[in-house]
C-alpha cells in the first residue's frame, strides 16, 4: 500500500484552526498532513505500520498529547513525537524529552523551527523503518543457514581462525572451510569485514 | 401717779417760818399737817411701788411701805432696823457691793436711778426699776429714799416684745435675704440669657435664622461667609436651592442635612425648623475634614477592589497566556502558510484569502481577550447598570478559558433563561465569580482520583431575588467554613486571601448574600444571592 511507505505527518489539536495551519504548512514544503481534533480519533484512524511522524497538542479535553504518547508506547507504535503547546511549563517539557519525544515547542511557535523538527522526526521514523527491514533481512538471512552454519558464522565473525574452529568442533579443516564459504553464500557477503559490519549494524552480533 | 419725790420731801422739811405763824394758823397747820398726814399716809400705804427710807450712813432701813413689805415677801414690820442690802440679789457682786457702789453715786450725784436684782424673803429673785435720792432728814439724819417698781411683769412683756421684734426682725432679715437671694439669681440669669444670646455670635460656625421662606432673619459673624458665598443679604432671600430645602424642611418638620462648598471648605448645613416660631435655624459644621477623609477611605476601598481585580488576573495569568497563544498561534501559523505557498506566486487565490480572513478573525479575538482583560484591571468608578446574571455567567467561562484550560474538568452549565435582570456593577459580579470558579479549580486540581465536574447553576425566586450556585468536586471546606470570607485567610501557600473577603464585600454592597456549603457528596458549593430591585425599569425574559 502507498500509504505505507509514504510518510504522513499527524497533526492532533483540539483547536481545529491551529490543526489546520499546521496542516497547511506542512504541506507547503511537500509533505503529506493529517489532521485529527482529538487523541481518540488518531487512534481510531491509525493503522499500525503506517509511516510519519506526530505532531500533538498537549493539552487537549480527554485524552492528553502525554497520555496518547503512553497509549502509543503500549502498543508498541513508535511513531516520532513533536509536542507543541500553548502552556510553557519546564517540567512537563523536561518529562516529554525524556519520554522520547522529539522536541516541545511552545505556541506561537516559528514555522521553521517545527518543519525542521518534523523534518528530524520523518527522517528518524525512516531510519527506524529501515532498521527494522535491515534487521529483518539479515534474520531471514540467518534463518536460512543450517544450526551448524550458523554456530560457524559466530564464531568467524568472532575472528576465530578456520583451523581453530576445526580443532572445536572436531571436523576437518575442509568442513569448516565449505560451510564458511555456504554462510558467505546464504548471507550475501563477500568478506570476513561485511559480515561483520551485517551483523553488527544490525544487532545481531553476539 | 404721784409726784412721789416732791410732796413728801416738801412735807419731812420743817421749814422756820412756819414756827413763826399764829397759833391759829399753827393750830391750822397742825390739823392740816395732821390731816395731810393722814393723807400721805393713806397715800404711802396705797401707793402702788415699793418705798423705804434707809440711813446713808448705817444703811438701815428706817421705814418701808406695805406695797415693799409685800414686794419683798416680809411680814409688816420685817424689814425695819435691816441692813438696805438685803433687798439686793447677790449678782456677779456681793448685795453689800451693789449697795456700795449705789451708795457712792448717790452721795456724789444725790439720786441715782436703775434695774436693780433684788430678792426676796424668801429668796427668788426678781427685776426692779430702783429710783433712789438722798436727802437731809432734821431727825434722821441723811437718809435715801427709794422708790421700787416692779419690773418683772414689764421685763416680760419687754422680753416679749424684743423677742417679738428679734423674730420679727429675723424674719424680715430672712424675707430680705430671700428677695436679694432671687434678685441676685435673677440678674444670674439675665446674664446668663444675655450670655446666651451672644452665643450664637461666638459660635465660630455659621449660624443662621431663616423664615420658613427662606428669607435671612439673622447671621452671626462667621455666617456672612456663607451669605457672601450665597450673594445674599440679611432680609433676602437665600438661593433657590437651599430656598427649597428649607420650605421642605420647615413643612416635614424635620431636620434636614445638606453639603455647601465655602471656598476651599465643605460645611454641612443642618436646617432645623422651629415650627411654632415659623422660623428654620441653620447650624453649619466645617465637615472639609470629614469628607475628606470619606473621600479616601472610598479611594482606598476602590483601590482594593482593583488590586483584587488585578491579583485575580494574575492568578490566571497562565491561562490568560494560553488564551491568547492560541488565536497568535493559528495567526502565526497561517500567516507563514501564505507566504510559503505565495513564494513563487499566487497558485491558490481562493485558499490564500481563506487563510487570510482566518487571520483576521483569529486577531479579532485576540483583540477581544486583550480588551476583556484591559476592562477587568482599568481602575474604574463602579458602575450600576441592568445586567443578565447568564451573561455574566458565560463571559467568566469564556474568560477562564474554562473548557479548554482545564480539561479533566467537566463544566456544567444550568442557566435559567427566564432569569430577570437585576441591577448591578457587571465587572464587579465578575470579579466575584472569576474568585468563587479559581477557587473551584484550585480545590478540583488539589484531588486527582476522582473525575471533576464544576456545575454553575442559575435561578431566581420571583420579584425577589436571583441566585447562582457554584458547585465543585474538589478537596471540601468542612474545617474553615467560618472561616473562609474573613479578610487575609487563606488555605493557599501563594494567597493574599483577600478574594473572598472583597467578594463578600461587593456582595453586600449589592444588597445581596454569599454564602458556601459544603457538598453532601464531594466538595463545596458557593451560593450568591442578589435582589432584584423594585426601581429596575427594564425586565427582560429571554425567550
Amino acid at each position: 500500500m502507498m500509504s505505507e511507505h509514504e510518510p504522513t505527518v499527524f497533526v492532533v489539536d483540539d483547536d481545529k484552526v491551529i490543526g489546520s495551519g499546521v496542516a497547511q504548512l506542512i504541506e507547503t514544503v511537500g509533505l503529506k498532513a493529517k489532521c485529527f481534533a482529538s487523541a481518540q480519533e488518531f487512534m481510531d484512524h491509525y493503522v499500525p505500520g503506517q509511516a510519519g511522524c506526530l505532531v500533538l497538542d498537549v493539552r487537549m479535553p480527554g485524552m492528553s498529547g502525554l497520555m496518547l504518547r503512553d497509549k502509543l508506547a503500549e502498543e508498541n507504535i513508535n511513531l516520532p513525537i513533536v509536542f507543541i503547546t500553548g502552556h510553557g511549563n519546564v517540567k512537563s517539557g523536561v518529562d516529554a524529552i525524556k519520554k522520547g519525544a522529539i522536541d516541545y515547542i511552545e505556541k506561537p511557535f516559528d514555522d521553521q523551527v517545527l518543519l525542521d523538527q518534523i523534518q528530524r522526526a520523518l527522517e528518524i521514523d525512516a531510519q527506524d523503518r529501515q532498521e527494522q527491514i535491515d534487521r529483518q533481512v539479515v534474520i531471514d538471512r540467518i534463518k536460512s543457514l543450517t544450526s551448524r552454519e550458523e554456530s560457524i558464522m559466530y564464531m568467524v565473525a568472532d575472528g576465530k581462525l578456520n583451523k581453530a574452529i576445526a580443532y572445536k568442533l572436531g571436523v576437518s579443516l575442509k568442513t569448516v572451510e565449505a560451510r564458511r564459504a555456504n554462510v558467505m553464500k546464504k548471507m550475501q557477503v563477500d568478506s570476513l569485514a561485511a559480515l561483520i559490519r551485517l551483523l553488527a549494524h544490525t544487532g545481531m552480533l553476539q | 401717779m404721784l409726784e412721789k419725790d416732791s410732796s413728801i420731801r416738801e412735807h419731812l422739811n420743817v421749814s422756820p417760818k412756819r414756827n413763826q405763824q399764829t397759833l391759829e394758823s399753827q393750830a391750822k397747820a397742825r390739823i392740816q399737817a395732821e390731816e395731810d398726814l393722814r393723807l400721805q399716809s393713806e397715800i404711802m400705804k396705797n401707793v402702788s411701788d415699793g418705798v423705804y427710807l434707809a440711813g446713808a450712813d448705817d444703811g438701815i432701813i428706817k421705814f418701808a411701805n406695805p406695797k415693799f413689805e409685800q414686794m419683798f415677801g416680809y411680814d409688816p414690820g420685817g424689814m425695819i432696823g435691816k441692813q438696805v442690802s438685803i433687798v439686793n440679789a447677790p449678782t456677779e457682786k456681793t448685795p453689800d457691793e451693789t449697795r456700795d457702789q449705789i451708795a457712792s453715786i448717790l452721795m456724789k450725784t444725790g439720786e441715782w436711778h436703775g434695774e436693780v436684782t433684788n430678792i426676796k424673803k424668801d429668796g427668788t429673785h426678781f427685776r426692779c426699776f430702783a429710783s433712789v435720792s438722798l436727802l437731809e432728814h432734821p431727825t434722821l439724819g441723811r437718809i435715801f429714799v427709794s422708790v421700787h417698781t416692779d419690773i418683772t411683769e414689764l421685763k416680760k412683756a419687754r422680753d416679749e416684745l424684743e423677742q417679738r421684734v428679734r423674730d420679727r426682725t429675723a424674719s424680715l432679715t430672712e424675707a430680705a435675704e430671700r428677695l436679694n437671694r432671687e434678685i441676685r439669681e435673677r440678674k444670674l440669669v439675665e446674664e446668663e440669657r444675655a450670655s446666651l444670646a451672644k452665643f450664637p455670635s461666638e459660635n465660630p460656625n455659621p449660624v443662621l435664622r431663616v423664615s420658613k421662606g427662606g428669607k435671612i432673619l439673622y447671621t452671626n459673624e462667621a455666617g456672612k461667609l456663607l451669605l457672601a458665598k450665597w450673594k445674599s443679604r440679611l432680609g433676602e432671600t437665600a438661593p433657590a436651592k437651599w430656598r427649597t430645602s428649607i420650605v421642605e424642611a420647615f413643612n416635614a418638620g424635620k431636620t434636614r442635612e445638606a453639603d455647601e462648598h465655602v471656598g476651599d471648605k465643605i460645611f454641612s448645613l443642618c436646617l432645623t425648623p422651629v415650627k411654632e416660631a415659623e422660623y428654620v435655624n441653620i447650624y453649619a459644621r466645617n465637615v472639609s475634614e470629614l469628607r475628606k477623609a470619606e473621600s479616601e477611605a472610598q479611594k482606598h476601598r476602590d483601590r482594593l477592589l482593583h488590586i483584587s481585580r488585578l491579583s485575580t488576573v494574575g492568578a490566571m495569568a497562565s491561562g490568560l497566556a494560553h488564551e491568547l497563544n492560541q488565536p497568535l498561534c493559528a495567526i502565526l501559523t497561517h500567516a507563514h502558510v501564505c507566504l510559503r505557498t505565495s513564494e513563487h506566486g499566487i497558485k491558490d487565490l481562493a485558499k490564500l484569502r481563506e487563510n487570510l480572513e482566518t487571520i483576521t478573525l483569529q486577531s479579532k479575538l485576540a483583540g477581544e481577550i486583550v480588551n476583556r482583560i484591559k476592562d477587568f484591571v482599568q481602575k474604574r468608578e463602579p458602575h450600576r447598570t441592568t445586567i443578565d446574571i447568564n451573561d455574566i455567567i458565560c463571559e467568566t467561562v469564556n474568560f477562564l478559558n474554562l473548557r479548554h484550560e482545564h480539561t479533566n474538568v467537566d463544566i456544567d452549565l444550568r442557566l435559567d433563561f427566564q432569569i430577570p435582570h437585576i441591577l448591578a456593577d457587571p465587572i464587579q459580579i465578575e470579579q466575584v465569580l472569576l474568585n468563587i470558579v479559581n477557587n473551584a479549580i484550585e480545590s478540583m486540581q488539589q484531588v486527582d482520583t476522582r473525575k471533576h465536574r464544576l456545575t454553575l447553576r442559575t435561578s431566581f425566586s420571583p420579584d425577589t431575588s436571583v441566585e447562582v450556585a457554584v458547585a465543585d468536586t474538589g478537596i471540601g471546606i468542612s474545617e474553615v467554613a467560618d472561616k473562609l470570607f474573613e479578610p487575609f485567610f487563606t488555605t493557599k501557600g501563594d494567597g493574599l486571601g483577600i478574594g473572598l473577603s472583597i467578594s463578600r464585600s461587593i456582595i453586600e454592597a449589592h444588597g445581596g448574600i454569599i454564602s458556601a456549603q459544603a457538598n453532601q457528596d464531594y466538595g463545596c458549593t458557593f451560593t450568591l444571592t442578589l435582589p432584584i430591585e423594585d426601581d429596575v425599569t427594564v425586565r427582560q425574559k429571554r425567550k
